[in-house]
């Protein structure tokens, strides 16, 4: 089988740059998201350490007075949504739907803030939290993106990802001696240090490339590969149902009713699922004699992504039915989301998965440069790079260290926008965007040598910063400790450990001398020269 | 195997026709869907267990079927050759799969 090899590192090389930059945004945005609910509590700075969740005793108090909230604000609702914070968040969310009058048509959805949702503390009072997606935002972006339809977003992301797929098994081909591979580093060989780079972070973490990817296609099998449940089912709707408590829904009475006591239902809910709590809560038609309560388990405790619904009668409390139980191929199906989540992970596990996921963001990085290094030096004129050449080079570090630039600029966004601006979260997001715009812009006017110092250099600045800001404005990493805020504290200090590693790769690349390339019929220090993007 | 290897690199270093490589890409990403889709419907169809289950169980494994799809037709010898039983058994697969659920059989 000649050329065997050949074609797939072909295959590997173009498959990997044409949907490179937005595998670098996939796999950052998720791997930020493994420390989602961290996240989230560092940008909604109201909730402190106090409104954590440790007890049923908590929880109850911290449900009812959600549901208390609630009823002041949105009596008139078609459905209350109430989200706990798990082991490692802190307050819970109420979010409601207005009742239409009959006729209107539906408003498009969306996301919570200020003018749908609302907050409780610990001691389930309402409290005011400025408007931001926190955490949720990253992790949504990773299959979502922004800006434009979700269903299109989710094809997209898809179809790069069947490209990850392919790029992760022909390099896995192209590298046949792989861990003898792993073993070699030589820095600061220029091409082959970059080559190096990727085959170390490609091959230390590359079961977990292997898997996160393979995973990440599951999640969203039923819309990518639809065609083995229409062989067995009506459609979509019939095999939603049958993973789903058979409970017919409740028409709307429109006759007020008292609802059944929620600590009842929250430990019977406890009972059925082991000792495990409620993650979410949904109540339709709340107040009205149709009321129904649906509990979803908290997936913070089981590597099963299956939130074994309960639906209740919101007036009788009555358990009215419960997900049937799944069979193998449910349960391979919700271990590998649940894998690809890590929502059952403890800490060590966790940042085993974020430094995992970091790894998975630098192959993607320096597989991207490896393109351009590789090219340099058998460049006609490497002076003058042809336009195909340069739009690779400047789209690599607009991307690769505009969108961190971006990501940090939201943070500070959320730090610096005023507290009660109206569509705050969508200012907040758009900071980072045009930023990252900014930056794009920034790369195509720059030496790409500068461009990477600069870019990196400025992130990593911004991100040391940030918990100075904090200390400064009175609720620093020193009010953390005084409070006992462990997460906080932590969080801060990997803000800082994150800054202070870009501005390092700053520095070294802003100090690397160029190798005097070995003429070849062009004076040497021109190519040298060109090398380094001067 | 040094034998045929000389065989395929003399056939190989010989120019490719300049739809070699367009075939391909289309074969790989169409044909490789459409025979994953027919092979995962026919498993839905085949293996034991609940209709959820087998379901379930074929979808999951329709991403390793794809992937292997198109590493076979980047990686074979003649691209028509292997457009064909691509193609040949999307047909096979999806017809078998149509088959069974015409005839409810076997479930």
């Amino acid at each position: 089988m000649k050329g065997f090899r050949q074609t797939q590192s072909a295959l590997h090389t173009w498959t990997g740059l044409l949907v490179g930059w937005v595998l670098f945004l996939i796999f950052i945005a998720g791997t930020v998201s493994y420390w989602r609910e961290e996240i989230s509590r560092w940008m909604r700075p109201e909730l402190s350490v106090t409104s954590e969740m440790r007890t049923p005793e908590d929880e109850r108090r911290m449900v009812e007075g959600a549901l208390a909230a609630l009823a002041a604000r949105a009596p008139d609702a078609t459905s209350w949504s109430i989200t706990l914070p798990g082991s490692r968040g802190v307050g819970v969310q109420g979010v409601w739907t207005e009742r239409l009058p009959p006729g209107e048509p539906r408003r498009p959805f969306r996301w919570p803030d200020a003018t749908n949702s609302l907050w409780v503390d610990g001691d389930g009072q309402p409290v005011a939290v400025r408007e931001t997606r926190g955490g949720d935002f990253w992790y949504r972006l990773h299959f979502d993106l922004h800006y434009m339809p979700v269903i299109w977003a989710r094809w997209f992301v898809g179809f790069c990802s069947m490209f990850m797929l392919i790029a992760i098994v022909t390099g896995i081909i192209t590298h046949k001696k792989i861990f003898r591979e792993f073993f070699t580093f030589r820095p600061g060989k220029g091409q082959r240090s970059w080559l190096d780079g990727h085959n170390a972070t490609a091959v230390l973490a590359l079961p977990f490339h292997l898997m996160i990817t393979y995973t990440g296609l599951v999640t969203l099998m039923t819309l990518y590969m639809p065609w083995g449940m229409l062989a067995n089912f009506d459609d979509r709707n019939a095999v939603f149902a049958a993973t789903q408590p058979n409970v017919p829904p409740a028409q709307y009475a429109a006759t007020p009713a008292a609802m059944a006591p929620m600590g009842v239902m929250l430990a019977l809910a406890r009972e059925t699922w082991g000792g495990v709590g409620p993650g979410s809560i949904r109540i339709s038609n709340p107040g009205d004699a149709s009321a129904r309560v649906t509990l979803g388990r908290d997936l913070h405790h089981s590597i099963l992504d299956d939130g074994e619904p309960l639906v209740f009668d919101g007036v009788s409390g009555a358990l009215l039915g419960q997900a049937p139980a799944g069979g193998a191929g449910t349960a391979t199906r919700d271990a590998m989301v649940g894998i690809h989540a890590g929502r059952f992970s403890p800490i060590t596990v966790r940042w085993l998965y974020f430094l995992s996921g970091l790894a998975g963001t630098v192959m993607v990085g320096t597989g991207l440069v490896m393109w351009t290094a590789k090219r340099r030096e058998k460049l006609a004129d490497p002076a003058r790079p042809h336009i195909g050449f340069r739009l690779v080079e400047r789209l690599n570090v607009g991307t690769v260290a505009g969108l961190p630039l971006g990501m940090v600029t939201m943070l500070w966004a959320n730090r610096l926008l005023p507290v009660g601006m109206e569509g705050r979260w969508h200012g907040e997001v758009n900071a980072m965007f045009i930023t990252w715009g900014l930056a794009l812009a920034y790369a195509f006017f720059r030496p790409p040598k500068r461009g990477w110092v600069e870019q990196f250099g400025l992130t990593g600045a911004a991100l040391v910063a940030l918990p100075i800001l904090d200390q400064l404005s009175g609720q620093g990493m020193w009010q953390h400790l005084a409070h006992g805020d462990a997460t906080r504290f932590w969080t801060d200090i990997t803000l800082i450990a994150l800054g202070l590693s870009l501005a390092a790769i700053a520095v070294k690349v802003h100090r690397h001398k160029p190798r005097m390339a070995p003429a070849k019929g062009r004076a040497p220090r021109e190519a040298a020269l060109a090398v380094a993007g001067e | 195997m040094t034998q045929s290897s000389k065989v395929n690199r003399t056939n190989s270093t010989r120019a490719r026709p300049v739809w070699d490589v367009p075939l391909r890409v289309l074969t790989a990403s169409l044909g490789g869907y459409a025979l994953t889709a027919a092979a995962t419907a026919l498993l839905a169809r085949l293996l034991p267990g609940s209709p959820l289950e087998t379901a379930m169980a074929a979808t999951t494994l329709s991403f390793a079927l794809f992937a292997g799809a198109v590493v076979w037709t980047f990686g074979a010898g003649r691209a028509l050759v292997v457009t064909g039983w691509i193609w040949g058994l999307a047909l096979l697969t999806g017809g078998l799969a149509w088959l069974s659920m015409q005839a409810g059989w076997p479930t």
